[in-house]
């Protein structure tokens, strides 16, 4: 198949992830990416490396207590993925290199986007949700729905201008 | 010692056609350290799998970016080929690589554009510009589209080139190419640009490998690191191929780099050209990708190194689908770079790794 291309997913239990991390340094491969997805019971995290044509991909859940350890120490690339996965997904990680503290992306929506993350019910629960940024960004309240106005009935003051017969403009 | 001063960079720049901030720390003229800052224009384009189903899909990543829309086109495409083990018909292959590959030329010659509009050489950035044009217009013949072409989809390409219209492109690539000599007698010649470009924000190859450098600047510093060369898809089929490569690590390396694969490029173009097989160009999709299949992907654009990610949930929507881009992967050497370099010369280091943050900020 001409778009068969090298690929491997690995599972992992994300306690292994440090001694992993280092073999990869080791041997000399390339830190790639780091992609989040929310799962049941927490978020989903693949790390991708490479070593020219292979590319391997290690996939683990973690809750949304889990503090995760920064890679960043030996790739120091990593730092952008972490702060965007921790903005965008909630999930923790401990000694990046360049901290953003949940500031690294100006969203017009409250971040982190996955509601059940701790970051987000802690904000939700001291009331400041989204207020990391730019300050709180409250939903907009739906425009209030002004009841019909009745129809005028049938007049019967004959002391009303209009009964009077002249032609208002 | 002097007394040391934070200087913010951005987001707003002249040098910069897209948001991007710096805090540089700088001491006497010189800078200490740069603290980078992004995310000024995230769109959350990932999260429309969620609305768009697989096939529509193909049309939200190519407006990913105006330069590179061919390209995320071609990424998303190849994996959700993947994702659902589909076989593209040859001749689409050939027509996807063709069309990339001016992609990558008019892509280059914007950047080489800009950096001669950086520094003050207003001629040569008309001239590359101008040549650029020819690229577009070909564009426009063939797709009807000079920035977003919707050429690509998922199973092939959505309208095929006849032979006798690819000889143009050739011929009309011929008459660029000794236009484009000149320009690049100029860029890799001429005295002013040298001394602008030469010995400016180093980065060593050590380096580079470290902070995992991708595309045209990593392989300035000698990474011998093109997706191209593992022979996906139809470049497979080319005689040979070998990433252009320089150990400079300097500005003018990443100018050289660039500026010799628009040659690398036509050179492509015309193999494509010459073995293009006839055949179906397109093929019909059916079914959906499968309940937690996953697969990866990725593609040299005109930046380097892309990597796509998809993940399929049984229905046509996709349950995740990822890009990261080369300049995320880029901005740590970025950084490198400007780590003891003149204050004069921060927005020609950021130029010369080519942000893009469109990309960056999908």
């Amino acid at each position: 198949m001409h778009n068969e291309k090298p690929q491997v997913f690995i599972d992992i239990d994300y306690h292994e992830l440090s001694q992993r991390i280092a073999d990869y340094d080791e041997r000399g491969w390339r830190f790639v990416n780091i992609c989040g997805s929310t799962v049941e019971g927490g978020v989903e995290l693949i790390y991708s490396f490479s070593d020219g044509l292979p590319l391997e991909n290690l996939r683990f859940t973690v809750s949304n207590e889990e503090i995760i350890p920064s890679v960043s120490d030996r790739f120091p690339n990593a730092f952008f993925f972490e702060n965007e996965t921790h903005d965008l997904f909630g999930v923790r990680f401990s000694g990046i290199s360049i901290d953003f503290d949940g500031e690294f992306y100006t969203v017009a929506v409250p971040t982190p986007m996955n509601p059940h993350s701790a970051d987000a019910r802690e904000a939700a629960a001291n009331n400041t949700y989204g207020a990391a940024n730019y300050g709180e960004c409250p939903v907009p309240e739906p425009a209030p729905v002004s009841a019909p106005e009745p129809e005028p009935a049938a007049s019967t003051d004959t002391a009303d201008d209009s009964s009077t017969g002249e032609e208002v403009r | 010692m002097g007394k040391r001063t934070v200087i913010p960079f951005g987001p707003q720049h002249p040098v910069l056609p897209e948001p991007m901030h710096l805090d540089l720390v700088i001491e006497d003229e010189r800078v200490i350290e740069a603290i980078p800052q992004m995310g000024f224009i995230h769109r959350g384009l990932e999260k429309l799998v969620a609305k768009k189903d697989f096939m529509q899909f193909v049309l939200v990543a190519e407006r990913i970016c105006g330069i590179c829309a061919f390209g995320h086109s071609l990424g998303y495409s190849e994996t959700v080929e993947a994702l659902m083990g589909i076989e593209v018909p040859k001749r689409a292959e050939y027509l996807r690589v063709v069309w990339h590959e001016l992609s990558r030329i008019h892509s280059h010659l914007l950047w080489l554009g800009l950096l001669a509009d950086a520094f003050g050489y207003e001629n040569l950035f008309m001239q590359c510009w101008r040549l650029r044009e020819d690229v577009l217009d070909i564009f426009e013949e063939t797709t009807g589209g000079r920035v977003i072409l919707t050429a690509c989809n998922v199973g092939g390409v959505e309208q095929d080139i006849e032979n006798s219209e690819l000889a143009g492109i050739v011929i009309r690539l011929d008459a660029m190419r000794s236009e484009y000599g000149e320009l690049l007698k100029t860029f890799l010649k001429d005295r002013s640009v040298k001394s602008r470009l030469v010995g400016v924000g180093y980065l060593s190859k050590e380096d580079a490998f470290k902070f995992a450098c991708v595309g045209p600047f990593g392989r300035a510093s000698g990474l011998e690191d093109d997706v191209r060369m593992f022979g996906f898809g139809a470049y497979g089929d080319l005689a040979e191929f070998a990433p252009v490569v320089s150990n400079d690590g300097d500005g003018y390396a990443r100018c050289e780099v660039r500026a010799l694969e628009v040659l690398q490029s036509i050179d492509i173009i015309k193999e494509m050209v010459d073995k293009i097989p006839d055949g179906p160009f397109n093929q019909k999709i059916k079914g959906a990708p499968e309940d937690g299949s996953y697969s990866s992907s990725r593609l040299e654009q005109p930046r380097g190194e892309c990597y796509y990610f998809a993940k399929g949930n049984g229905t046509k929507f996709l349950e995740r689908f990822r890009i990261r881009t080369p300049t995320s992967q880029n901005v740590a050497g970025m950084v490198q770079t400007l780590q003891g370099c003149e204050l004069a010369d921060v927005p020609l280091n950021v130029l010369t790794i080519d942000p893009c943050i469109s990309c960056t900020e999908r």
